[in-house]
This record gives C-alpha cells, structure tokens and sequence, in this order.
C-alpha cells in the first residue's frame, strides 16, 4: 500500500450528448480548460498530459499542442477503449507519486454523433471494413458490437438464470439516477413495461440495455497530495488501482461472459486501498450494457456470482437502496464518454456536488472501466480520506 | 445488407478449405492443441508453429442470439476439437431452437456475394 495517494483536484465535463460543431480535439480541449480551471489553475501549471481517443478521431497527442503545452515531463496517448480512464488515473498517480511529474490532465473526448445520423450509425462503419477471418463472422451477421455482448450476455443469463426483467430493473434503477442528474442524456421516467416494450437491438439486449451514444470530453487532474492541500477543491484521493486482460480464448472451458477481467482488477485495487467491499459507498460501474453492470458487481464482490439480477431487482442499486450504484444514471441513461462516465460521477459524488441525487454516505467509491468485448479491464478506488 | 466476406493472406488455407467444403483449424506442431482458424500463437504453449487440419465439422452450440433485422440466430459453435467459431444457425428462428448443447453440424453457406463461410444446422 502506497504511503502517500495521488490526488484528483479538478474534472471538466462538456456539454453532453446531441453537441455539435466541435469535432473530437476541440471537445477534449475544452474539458482539460475546464478541469484545470476547475482545480483552481492554470495551463501552464499541467505537466503531464495523457490522452485517450477512439481510432479514427481527430484527437491525438496533437492536443498538446492545441493547448499550447510546453516543457511536458509526460505526454502519451494510452488506450485500452473501455478500461483507459482508470488505466490514465492510476498511470497519472504513480508518475506524480515518483515524482515524474506534478500535475498531470488525464482527458477522453468523441465525436462519434453526426448531426443527422442515427445513434446506430455512429459506430458502423468501423465493424463493416473486416477483411480476412473476420470478414466470416460479419458476413455471417455478426456487424457489429451488439452482437458480440449478446453472446456474453445470453450465455451469463442462461448459465445463472438472470431473466430480462433483472437486467431490465438495471435500467430502469439508473433512470431514476438520473432524473436528477442536470447533465443527463435520458431524463424521462422509464418503468419496466418501458423496457420490455423497447425494440430487440439483438436478442437478449433491448434497446434500453445498450448505452446511450454521446458527443464531448471529460478530462481530470491529478495531482501530489502536498500540492492538493494548496487547491480549492475536495480532494478525491485515489486509493488503489488495477487493471486485468484476460485474453479469453474462445474454445472449451472459457468463461467467456460469466466471469470477466473485473474479479481480477477489483480486487487487485481493493488490495492496494486496505479496504474491502464494505468500505465502498459508491459503485460507479462501466454500463456499457445492463449486463456489464450485473456481471462487474459480481466480480467485484458486492454479491455471488449469478446474484446480481436479483439485487437489481430489489432497487438496492436504485435511489434510496443500500447499494448505490451509477448514481447520475450511467452510461445507460446519462452520457457515454467512455470510463471518463463513471470516474467523473464518483468525483462529483465524493466532493459532496450532486445536489438532488447526492448519496448520503460518500466517503469512498470503486470505479470501473471495462474494454473492447470484455477484453479489457480498470478499477480506481477512490476516497476522501489518504491512507 | 449482406457484408461479404473477403480473404486476407492469412486466411488464404481457410477460405480454400470453406471452398472445397472443410472448416479448416490450426494445431501446434509444439503441443498439439487445436485452436481456432485465426490463431497466430498457440494458446496452450504461444507456439507460433501451427498448421491447418481440417476438423470434423460437429459441433454443439454454446449460446444463440437473434437479430431482428434477418430474423438471424447467430451462435458460437464448440466444435468436438475445442475451438469456437461465431457463426450463424440454418433453419432456426429462435434462440430456443437452439439452447446450449444442441448438437449441429457445418454447413458451408455461399451468401452470393464474396467468400463462402462456415454456418451450421442442427445436426439430425
């Protein structure tokens, strides 16, 4: 266990969403002004930049010098997809810990909505040029992400029994976050009849079990805790990390969508924290699917495996639950940035600013982050206090 | 929308094998382990000294979804060898058709346009 903890100091979030006329470097410039404007400094002060981007985008290492940075002691681009805000955080906390660099902006931002384009659209066209082996699997039907997590998410229900109702009580638990999150994509009441009734995207998943697609960047700076003590802001110390690959081979014996890279990371960085999930207030949990949040909560530990549909379920994931989890509706029902969705939640939650949906007890929370079709995985804890 | 297959390097030997109506995989001359038609590294020893078989085309499926647009049932196959392979279920409308352990075999399918590919039915 660390002696001393990196700090996180400051987040900006764009506008979320249906947000036109940046492309994806001017979104993530803009969330690294407002994360160090937020932090109470100025650019000049970062020396550390790590930027994370989709293939394809126009965001890049470039962003450096958008910004005008100058004399960078550490500047990379760092993708896991999924996994890669928690990757960046815990990359941004040893680095300032050893004293490689003292304030360093870890940011993600996409463009990936055009403007008279479906949401479907948005990631089509990179699951459509496959040559070679995987040419077979698309042309067999197979086009796009949705598939793939049907497979994972059919085999995880059938293997434990989880029903589409369970899954279902995931969304309609992160809705009710986010009526009461300003920033949120989907603020209409959702029941379960609403669920059941919105049309199969691949069977098992409706439409309302596959997340929201979002236009904008989040960014956060991290931080030595000595000089957090000099800043303005609630500083959200950043505990324990981990990260797990399972590079799953898909042939006899895989557990392939049952058990995930999650019930290495969680805890790995439970470890690193000295906590167990009994010290955790709130889970803030990579949605990417309904079935994504049920499986992490298990791997991580909050309950055994097969059980988290039933928790669900039981609305103590929900607003006034014993457990709650993506607290400002998730990527479900607020916004799709990535893992930058579920960190800045836990951050707006641990420094006590989420007005309406604010969680009593938030002193702690896990983070988590999940990459490609389950390929990859990060985990933060996070908490208020140092160790 | 059909998005026909297309062959790389690579996959050359399996393409060639779907055109004379084998599904072709890799085994490691190290080990032994027969691994999908994709494998570079073998996942038992990382051997990278692999060569084609062809496997015996039986299978079992290990889960199914549906696509709405066909309808499609589209499914991982395990094949008696090991490997799994994403493919697309013949003459089956729903997932229940095909709950885990159904038994199948290869059907090579001519989609028409491009490259055929490996599709399976339900073995009788």
């Amino acid at each position: 266990m660390p002696e001393r903890n990196a700090a996180i100091v400051g987040y900006g979030l764009t506008e979320v969403g249906k947000v036109f006329g940046r492309t994806a470097r001017g979104f993530a410039a803009d969330a690294v002004r407002l994360a160090v404007a937020d932090a109470g400094l100025a650019l000049g002060d970062i020396d550390g930049l790590l930027v994370n981007a989709r293939a394809g985008t126009d965001l890049n290492l470039s962003l450096a010098r958008t910004l005008g940075l100058q004399d960078l002691r550490m500047l990379s681009e760092v993708n896991a997809f999924g996994a890669s805000a928690a990757i960046m955080a815990a990359q941004a906390s040893k680095a300032v810990l050893a004293g490689e660099a003292e304030t360093v902006v870890c940011v993600f931002a996409d463009d990936p909505k055009e403007e008279n384009a479906g949401g479907s659209d948005a990631y089509r066209a990179t699951s459509l040029t496959a040559t070679g082996f995987r040419s077979a699997e698309t042309a067999a039907g197979f086009t796009s992400v949705n598939h793939r997590y049907a497979l994972a998410a059919r085999r995880y229900m059938d293997h434990y029994g989880v029903t589409s109702s369970q899954l279902g009580a995931v969304a309609v638990s992160q809705r009710a976050w986010a009526l009461d999150n300003p920033v949120a994509q989907m603020r209409t009441p959702l029941s379960l009849d609403d669920y059941h009734r919105s049309r199969w995207v691949v069977d098992p998943l409706h439409l309302l079990d596959c997340c929201l697609v979002s236009n904008g960047g989040a960014a956060v700076v991290v931080t030595t805790p000595e000089r957090a003590r000099d800043l303005p802001t609630t500083p959200v110390y950043v505990r324990g990390w981990g990260q797990a690959h399972p590079g799953h081979v898909l042939e006899r014996g895989s557990d392939f969508g049952l058990v995930t890279g999650a019930a290495v990371s969680g805890p790995a960085a439970l470890k690193m924290a000295g906590m167990t999930v009994d010290d955790i207030d709130l889970r803030e949990i990579y949605d990417c699917y309904t079935y994504t949040l049920l499986v992490t909560l298990e791997d991580y530990g909050f309950c055994g495996k097969g059980e988290a549909g039933e928790l669900a379920a039981s609305g103590a994931l929900a607003p006034g639950g014993a457990l709650p989890t993506n607290t400002g509706g998730g990527q479900l029902s607020s916004f799709y940035l990535w893992g930058m969705t579920p960190l800045v939640e836990g951050l707006t939650q641990l420094r006590g600013e989420a007005g309406v949906r604010q969680v009593t007890r938030h002193s702690t929370a896990i983070v988590s982050g999940n990459g490609g079709i389950l390929d990859h995985h990060g985990t933060l804890v996070l908490s208020t206090a140092a160790a | 929308m059909t998005i026909p297959a297309s062959r790389d390097d690579a996959s050359a030997p399996f393409f060639d094998g779907l055109t004379g109506g084998r599904l072709m995989l890799r085994s490691c001359i190290r080990c032994g382990h027969v691994s999908r038609p994709d494998t570079i590294s073998c996942p038992s020893c990382h051997s990278d000294e692999l060569i084609w078989i062809d496997s015996s085309g039986q299978g079992a499926v290990v889960t199914a979804i549906v696509d709405p647009a066909g309808p499609t049932v589209l499914a991982l196959v395990e094949l008696t060898e090991g490997p799994w392979i994403a493919t697309c279920i013949l003459r089956a409308e729903t997932a229940d058709d095909v709950p885990a352990g159904t038994p199948v075999r290869l059907e090579v399918l001519d989609t028409g346009r491009g490259e055929p590919i490996p599709a399976f039915a339900r073995a009788q």
